[in-house]
């Protein structure tokens, strides 16, 4: 395990050192090395995840598929998805739109004189122990990815642009990332303003943060596969979120859809959105079933995303 | 025959307790203590036989550390979780903490009436009564915040403690702040990326790493004009007095050295090689060492001043910062 994480801290800094910090010198923002430094891990992270999901989860979609593959043009642009998101291009490109923001945010919330509470002060034992605090933080984040993911789903102009998520007639453990930009962005800004609220999680399980990931990942996969009575209760599983995305039921009803947990089916369970049922239905939306268009290519997806954005809001 | 069981059980456990409690400071007394900033803990680092004897976790991203003036505790800012926190460096153990907003780095004035910490991330320098930091007063409110521009880093203090210059490594210059009138009263410009800060020991001159070129530059007080700059490497960072009153030392990151600085002549004299992006250091005149924490190989380097050669390389924690060894070099 140490000579795994050894060599991990190796290439990393070696990357650092070759590639990214002599850039970052070149172009004059050395003041951002060490947000760079750690963003050339969490891509090293993301890079050793996209080759997990290759080893681990295709092999699983090959054999115990839900549907199959048919669609090959649809999963080529999922994997477009991933690789902005997993390689941090998504996340260099929000750091620098939201920093101005991200200073603003924060003067406002210090010039009130709020010295925030974080986890740790609420529960000083947590202090101590940073792995459960971490699993703490990682509850509290579960929670308001789920209030998020309903909220998604609530209002016309947002479901305008998750409907984008949604739309994946063929879905693979890529599709995870599959989303507007405009709807990332939102989500991040929302997450910077929960981070200022409550604390930063620790930073150094990372490697547990990239499982959660993984998680995610294998929840949009093209398996049968779950996790049994109990285990489905426990951890979100592809036959549970594919629930969400199936046709007729993931947007319909009166929360509009179902099965909105991220990593967590509690909250599900807690608010009254959850369908344990069997089965592998069709995903997709409804309206695709009689020809309505969400795009084909990344470019045409967020386009289209931005099109449903304004017609929502003008009607 | 029971007395005696009773007695034997009574001094096994004495001893036991005894162990138990000098268990850490067996390797701590000693130690060189070294802050993981991404890792949130302290290392624990035996400079005899260069191991990391005990691992200490702290808040989150805790990057500087400084003694006390009375030198009775390490004051670490947890950055992340707004927070000092007392550690004692003989045991390991953590004393004392007090809510404070996003501390990065950290400095007594020479008098002591003050303490002052920059908020890197919030763009203010606190200042508050250093008495009250000395006594570890439960809670503590800054008598001043001053709003700085972006990225306050790096402070010093000038030596009649009337004036702070800090560098605002996100605006290319230099803040000077009145202690007295609690204000901001001018920016000099300095160049991208300034970090580590030095007053000279006339009180005539600071000196800046530049970290967006290959210099640092030297600012004249009484005209507050860059009047030199010196070329150490690239990236340079941070600089430490070599403790002779003649010398400087400059982590110069990107070139991976240590450049030694005569700051009178205003110019290199030598350089060491440090890999691993070097950036805070201190130096252990008893066994003739640097000691450099090397932030992207997650070591501390130790380097022989006189024959240059790496002596060791300490595996610690995550992106380590700040390092501290009570037996250091003066610090001038
Ligand atoms: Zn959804
Ligand atoms: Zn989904």
């Amino acid at each position: 395990m140490s000579a795994i994480s050894d060599s991990f801290a190796l290439v990393h800094a070696w990357l650092f050192e070759t590639i990214v910090q002599p850039a970052l010198f070149a172009v004059g923002a050395m003041q951002f090395v060490e947000e760079a430094f750690l963003g050339t891990e969490l891509a090293l992270w993301g890079a050793l995840q996209v080759l997990v999901m290759l080893l681990v989860l295709r092999p699983l979609e090959a054999f115990i598929a839900a549907e199959p593959r048919v669609d090959a043009r649809a999963v080529r642009t999922d994997v477009i998805y991933t690789l902005l998101a997993r390689l941090g291009i998504l996340q260099i490109f929000f750091f620098f739109l939201l920093l101005p923001l991200e200073s603003e945010l924060d003067a406002a919330l210090h010039s009130v004189g709020i010295m925030r509470p974080t986890l740790e002060t609420v529960v000083p034992f947590l202090g101590e122990n940073p792995l459960l605090a971490f699993l703490a933080y990682l509850i509290a984040f579960d929670l308001f990815g789920y209030w998020i993911h309903r909220l998604q789903h609530r209002f016309d102009w947002w479901w305008a642009l998750h409907a984008l998520h949604h739309s994946q007639r063929q879905l693979t453990f890529w599709s995870d990332s599959r989303n507007h930009i405009l709807d990332d962005l939102i989500v991040t800004l929302a997450t910077a303003l929960v981070v200022r609220l409550i604390g930063v999680p620790p930073g150094q399980f990372i490697a547990l943060a990239a499982f959660a990931v993984l998680i995610e990942n294998l929840s949009h996969a093209n398996t049968r596969l779950w996790f049994g009575a109990v285990g489905e209760r426990l951890m979100v599983s592809p036959r549970f979120h594919r629930w969400h995305h199936a046709i007729g039921e993931g947007h319909e009803g009166p929360h509009r859809g179902v099965n909105f947990g991220v990593l967590f089916p509690c909250w599900d369970m807690l608010f009254g959105t959850a369908d344990f049922r069997a089965g592998t239905p069709e995903t997709g939306i409804r309206d695709q079933l009689a020809g309505a268009d969400y795009g084909r290519g990344w470019w045409a997806q967020q386009y289209l995303g931005f099109v449903r954005l304004w017609r929502s809001l003008a009607s | 025959m029971t007395r005696i069981l009773r007695q034997l059980a009574q001094f096994l456990g004495r001893g036991v307790a005894l162990a138990l409690a000098a268990w850490p400071l067996i390797g701590a007394a000693d130690s060189v203590i070294v802050l993981n900033s991404l890792s949130n803990s302290v290392s624990l680092i035996d400079p005899k036989t260069y191991r990391e004897t005990g691992r200490v976790t702290v808040g989150k991203e805790p990057h500087h550390m400084m003694a006390t003036p009375d030198d009775d505790a390490l004051l670490i800012g947890n950055t992340a979780n707004n927070e000092l926190m007392f550690l004692d460096r003989k045991t390991g153990a953590i004393t004392h903490k007090m809510p404070m907003l996003d501390p990065y780095q950290l400095a007594f004035s020479p008098d002591r009436r003050w303490f002052v910490a920059t908020a890197l991330r919030m763009d203010y320098v606190d200042i508050y009564n250093g008495e009250d930091i000395i006594r570890r007063k439960a809670t503590v409110k800054p008598v001043a915040r001053v709003k700085t521009r972006s990225m306050p880093s790096h402070l010093v203090f000038t030596n009649d403690s009337k004036l702070i210059y800090v560098t605002e490594q996100g605006s290319a210059s230099v803040a000077v702040i009145d202690v007295a009138a609690r204000k901001l009263v001018q920016h000099i410009r300095v160049g991208e990326g300034p970090a580590g800060i030095w007053a000279s020991p006339d009180d005539k001159e600071i000196w800046v790493g530049i970290m967006g070129a290959d210099h640092v530059v030297v600012i004249d007080r009484a005209s507050s004009k860059v009047v030199a700059t010196v070329s150490t490497g690239a990236g340079a960072h941070n600089i430490f007095p070599r403790g002779d009153g003649r010398h400087i030392m400059v982590s110069n990151r990107v070139a991976n050295t240590v450049s030694v600085v005569d700051w009178k002549a205003r110019k290199v004299v030598d350089e060491y090689p440090v890999p691993g992006g070097p950036d805070c250091l201190e130096i252990i005149p008893a066994a003739n060492e640097m000691w450099v924490t090397a932030r992207w190989a997650k070591k501390v380097v130790v380097i022989d001043l006189a024959t240059k050669a790496v002596k060791a390389s300490i595996p610690v924690g995550r992106s380590p910062h700040g390092i501290y060894y009570h037996a250091h070099a003066p610090r001038r």
